[in-house]
């Protein structure tokens, strides 16, 4: 696996990390928090605050709230450099489980949470 | 330093430098010195196995071969800088006690080494616990 | 199939507990992630680019109807409605939640599932050709020995951490479709002349880095051998297999490393060595594993065996002429006979492959209601019974005759009559970088493209595989494909290295790397011209890879690079 991990900061970057419960990405805030909207991720211009960012990071783990922070190059306009970032932070790019709904809408079978999520998600 | 003996039948004892003493030691963090050692063991002397770490599954394989070679042995004793589970799996391969420092000891709590021993983390198709001395039920050998 | 007794219910019973109590002391941070990770591996429960991801091992491939709606369940609750079979036989759910994956193992220990070594430097599910016990061309039928391995390999405490993760592949017949040779070990059975089940035992073979074709390294093993003397070759790799660099430490290395002549007089001596009273039981285990296959009743479905066995082609020209097909039908259910569906060892019985590879879907993915029908399907016509192929397919082993056109309707409602079973577009696609954490590239997308772009030109390629892997550890076989496709990542832009000329079948052969990697956007149309070249230039009855052979390299290359660019780099 290549090293994506960023050691020192280029143009800006984020941290990322795994969530505990969910596994989902999620992206480190100014106020140290973790959110999964990428947009509200804290941009560290330089190596100084990615440094302090990363200290926030190494609580949250020792906290358990997340796992495998890393920092993540970004370019100017706040968008991951390498595509493996780019893929964790949309989602895969192919759309998954394409004739569920169509399939489901003849059967009777109860509709869980998860899955009427992603009804709504491709309709 | 103080040494715990935790072995198969559950019991936990003090264990002194000079119990050690009585002990031969075989060190499997190096298998292949300590495969030729196992030839000039004392087969009516206890053994004691330093095991390395707790993903080098080499000591397995050497352990597997000190207890078959030590057969008439009652005392086969595992040490190193030993994890719950890897007793576990030491106490499948014959070992018949673990020798487990008094941090190490404190680290994991005594629950969690004698539930390395309970009969339900023993479960397994292919183990075999050195019967003689344990109180662990019947495994099923498939071989 | 195999039914478990009550100690092989115990022993996932236990597990589930277990992990249960792990992943409570993982939340309640008493575990830290560094001493969590390897436990929750130990059940399969990995950590991938956008969520966990558990894999759920499906034992050589052989599922009940019952499982098959266990999986949907856990699809639909736990996670987004779809699970991908992957090719070692198993099935991934990409989506879980760590609170809820204990209910997970739960439930499949209902259905006497479970996920234990599906990761790890231990023995991996072991797999085996999707029609055992149902092809026509079968010897010795190997599930039974399958289960026998996956007992003895369960927990085996000598061998749960090896230098590197361990597969093995069982075949029983002669045409191989298990990939034996490309396996850590392989294994052939046969009979010998007196009617006794003996086996080959074939070591070393791999892909990843450095691919390998195994080597035959014990003819002729009697059954009552079997197990100590695996259990040597294993203890030997165990003790001498390298671990200083992961790269090197298959067993094709050492194998590669020692010579063969060396290891085998080292197993040898390890065998020599073992102690026999252990396996004193192991025939009695086998007998007593064969007593819990509960086989089917072929005559339930009153189909009768006819006293002489009719040619398999013209068998499938009587079925297409069946009068509750319409005319305009005609064609696409000839289609299918003829791509889907397979000769049986019971004259009045077929197997049916069910392609899970649309065109333009994701290679492997299925939805719940595609499980929960293709279960149906199975309790109404197949016996209950369905297959996960290396190929990421479904086989449903046993359908009588008479019954073939009520499958097909079935599956066409489920959008599963899909008759490109052996053509290009049954393509074998690892998840690649749109999950994988490993990966260098994606997968998925070239994968559809190529489908896409090739289903017209397609039709008479049969057996014309295209495999993609999204990084050098070759989840999805590239290396034996008649078209392999490598995703590398080069400056950070996604790749595509193409080999020619592999299989897996019982003459395996590693393909040919052609030259530079091509873009993404490349490989479609490259793999367009390939199929249209082979078909432009084949003899009669040629397949791809004789065809390859017979034209050398080079007019490939020019297919693929085009004539310029060959003569400049010549
Ligand atoms: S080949 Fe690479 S990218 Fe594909 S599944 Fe395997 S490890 Fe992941």
């Amino acid at each position: 696996m290549a090293n994506h991990d960023v050691k020192s900061v280029d143009v800006s970057a984020l941290v990322i990390a795994n969530d505990l419960l969910s596994g989902r990405s999620v992206y480190l805030t100014e106020t140290g928090d973790w959110t999964e909207r990428v947009e509200n991720a804290w941009q560290l211009p330089d190596d100084q605050s990615a440094e302090r960012a990363m200290k926030y990071a190494k609580t949250a783990e020792d906290e358990n709230q997340i796992i495998g922070a890393y920092l993540v190059a970004t370019d100017t306009t706040g968008r991951a450099v390498h595509i493996r970032e780019q893929l964790r932070v949309n989602g895969p790019s192919v759309q998954f489980a394409p004739h569920h709904e169509l399939i489901n809408s003849t059967t009777t079978q109860p509709l869980s949470d998860a899955h009427k999520s992603l009804v709504d998600e491709l309709v | 330093m103080s040494l715990k003996l935790l072995s198969i039948d559950g019991s936990v004892r003090e264990l002194s430098l000079e119990d050690m003493a009585h002990s031969q030691r075989l060190d499997a963090t190096d298998p292949e010195t300590a495969l030729v050692a196992m030839r000039k063991l004392n087969l009516h002397q206890p053994v004691t196995v330093t095991l390395g770490n707790s993903a080098d599954g080499r000591s397995f394989s050497v352990l597997s071969q000190v207890r078959q070679h030590c057969a008439q042995q009652k005392d086969v004793w595992v040490t190193g800088n030993l994890l719950p589970d890897q007793i576990t799996l030491a106490f499948q391969c014959g070992a018949t006690a673990a020798v487990i420092d008094a941090e190490n000891w404190e680290r994991r709590g005594e629950f969690g080494w004698r539930n390395a021993l309970s009969p339900a983390t023993q479960l397994g198709y292919r183990a075999q616990v050195w019967s003689e001395v344990g109180s662990i039920p019947a495994l099923r050998k498939t071989g | 199939m195999y039914q478990y007794d009550e100690f092989d219910q115990a022993l996932v019973d236990q597990r589930c507990l277990e992990f249960r109590d792990q992943v409570q002391r993982r939340l309640t941070g008493e575990l830290s992630e560094d001493e969590f990770k390897p436990l929750r591996l130990m059940n399969g429960l990995y950590l991938q680019l956008h969520a966990y991801m558990l894999r759920v091992a499906i034992p050589y491939g052989v599922l009940s109807a019952e499982q098959m709606n266990k999986l949907a369940f856990i699809a639909d609750k736990y996670d987004k409605g779809y699970g991908h079979f992957t090719t070692r036989q198993n099935i991934q759910f990409n989506w879980p939640q760590l609170a809820e994956t204990p209910d997970i193992l739960e439930a499949l220990a209902s259905v006497q599932m479970h996920a234990i070594q599906t990761s790890g430097n231990c023995i991996r599910n072991i797999t085996t050709d999707p029609f055992a016990g149902v092809a026509a061309d079968e010897e010795v039928d190997p599930r039974p020995i399958a289960e026998w391995l996956r007992q003895w390999s369960t927990l085996h405490p000598e061998f749960r951490y090896l230098p590197r993760k361990f597969k093995f592949a069982i075949t029983g017949s002669a045409n191989d479709r298990a990939a034996i040779k490309l396996h850590d070990i392989g294994l052939r059975l046969k009979r010998n002349d007196a009617g006794e089940t003996v086996v080959d035992v074939w070591v070393g073979g791999g892909q990843g880095r450095t691919p390998k074709i195994a080597q035959l390294f014990k003819p002729a093993v009697a059954l009552s051998e079997l197990l100590p003397y695996l259990e040597a070759i294993l203890r030997v790799y165990n003790l001498y297999g390298r671990r200083d660099n992961k790269y090197k430490a298959r067993i094709k290395i050492l194998l590669a490393e020692t010579g063969l002549e060396k290891l085998q007089a080292q197993v040898e001596e390890a065998y020599a060595a073992i102690n026999r009273q252990e396996f004193a039981d192991s025939l009695a285990d086998l007998e007593r594993i064969n007593g819990r296959f509960i086989q089917p009743d072929l005559t339930e479905s009153g189909a009768i065996a006819d006293a002489e066995r009719p040619v398999w082609a013209m068998r499938l020209n009587a079925l297409a002429n069946h009068s509750d097909i319409a005319p305009q039908e005609r064609k696409h259910y000839t289609e299918w006979l003829t791509q889907c569906v397979r000769e049986h060892s019971h004259s009045a019985h077929a197997s049916v492959v069910i392609s899970l590879k649309k065109h333009g879907d994701i290679p492997g993915d299925m939805t719940s209601a595609q499980m929960r029908g293709v279960a149906d399907i199975a309790q109404s016509y197949g016996y209950n019974e369905i297959r996960v192929t290396h190929r990421q397919n479904l086989v449903l082993p046993q359908v009588a005759i008479h019954d073939l056109v009520s499958v097909w309707r079935a599956l066409q409602q489920l959008k599963l009559a899909v008759s490109n079973v052996d053509l290009p577009s049954d393509i074998i696609a690892c998840p690649g970088l749109d999950y994988c954490a490993l990966a260098t590239a994606r997968s998925i997308p070239i994968a559809q493209d190529i489908a896409q772009t090739i289903e017209k030109v397609e039709s008479g390629a049969q057996g014309m595989t295209v495999n993609i892997s999204g990084c050098i550890n070759a989840c999805a076989h590239h290396h034996v494909a008649s078209i392999g496709i490598l995703g590398l990542d080069r400056g950070g832009v996604e790749n595509y290295q193409i080999t020619l000329g592999g299989q897996s079948d019982q003459a395996a052969r590693l393909g040919d790397r052609m030259g530079p990697g091509i873009a993404a956007d490349e490989v479609a149309p490259t793999v367009e011209r390939i199929v249209h070249f082979y078909k432009q230039e084949r003899l009669t009855g040629e397949r791809f890879n004789e065809t390859y052979q017979r034209l050398g390299k080079a007019p490939f290359k020019s297919v693929i690079y085009g004539e310029e660019h060959v003569a400049k780099t010549a």
